[in-house]
């Protein structure tokens, strides 16, 4: 089980530095915004993992708060762009 | 049976790391931003539930699992939302269209085609 969540999160690390370099490449505010909620679900299946990894079930909390800020996040991103254009 | 959940939990994990590389490779490689949102919805569903799933099944105690079945409810409800909100402003925003979309049911119309339906409408 140690190897196979250490791979599963090896890839979910991938899979976030790739996000992250779209946030950075030049594009509009949405795909910046895309690219970070990647980011963020990136982190939220990797705290599930981490969670089985280290056997503390108390880490599933913080995939809750994290999923919550998610929603957040683009709702705000939405409205800002709403508002004021890309 | 402790081995058929540790196959059953890491496979279904491994294949939401396998979902989220591929969609990241999809948010460089797609033309335009409601193709980039199309493809970064898919961790967002597919890939939390198959890892926190992957968790669930793995998890020693009921209450861990409850708490996991929860956070995927969570996600499989509030994604689809932001993901609407955030392609309805981008295309109130005017964000540039792919050269191969084949319908966009949100385009304005102009002012001609409205007045021609109805004259058409009219004398048909």
């Amino acid at each position: 089980m140690d190897i196979v969540t250490a791979i599963a999160i090896g890839m979910l690390a991938l899979a976030s530095a790739i996000c992250f370099a779209r946030a950075i490449r030049p594009g509009t505010i949405v795909d910046r915004a895309i690219a970070l909620d990647g980011v963020v679900s990136a982190i939220i299946c990797g705290i599930g993992v981490a969670a089985v990894r280290v056997g503390n079930g108390n880490l599933i909390d913080i995939s809750l708060v994290g999923g919550l800020l998610g929603f957040l996040t683009i709702a705000t991103v939405a409205r800002y762009v709403g508002r004021r254009g890309l | 049976m402790s081995l058929v959940v540790d196959v059953v939990a890491g496979t279904l994990m491994i294949l939401g790391g396998v979902v989220a590389v591929i969609a990241a490779v999809g948010l460089h490689r797609l033309p335009d931003v409601y193709a980039r949102m199309h493809v970064a919805t898919k961790p967002a569903t597919l890939g939390i539930a198959l890892c926190l799933t992957g968790a669930a099944i793995a998890a020693d105690t009921a209450s861990t699992a409850t708490k996991l079945v929860l956070a995927v409810i969570f996600q499989l409800v509030t994604t689809p939302v932001a993901g609407h909100l955030l392609g309805r402003a981008a295309h109130a925003a005017r964000a540039p269209v792919s050269q191969h979309t084949v319908l966009d049911e949100l385009r304005p119309l102009p002012e001609a085609v409205h007045a021609a339906g109805r004259e058409h409408d009219l004398t048909s």
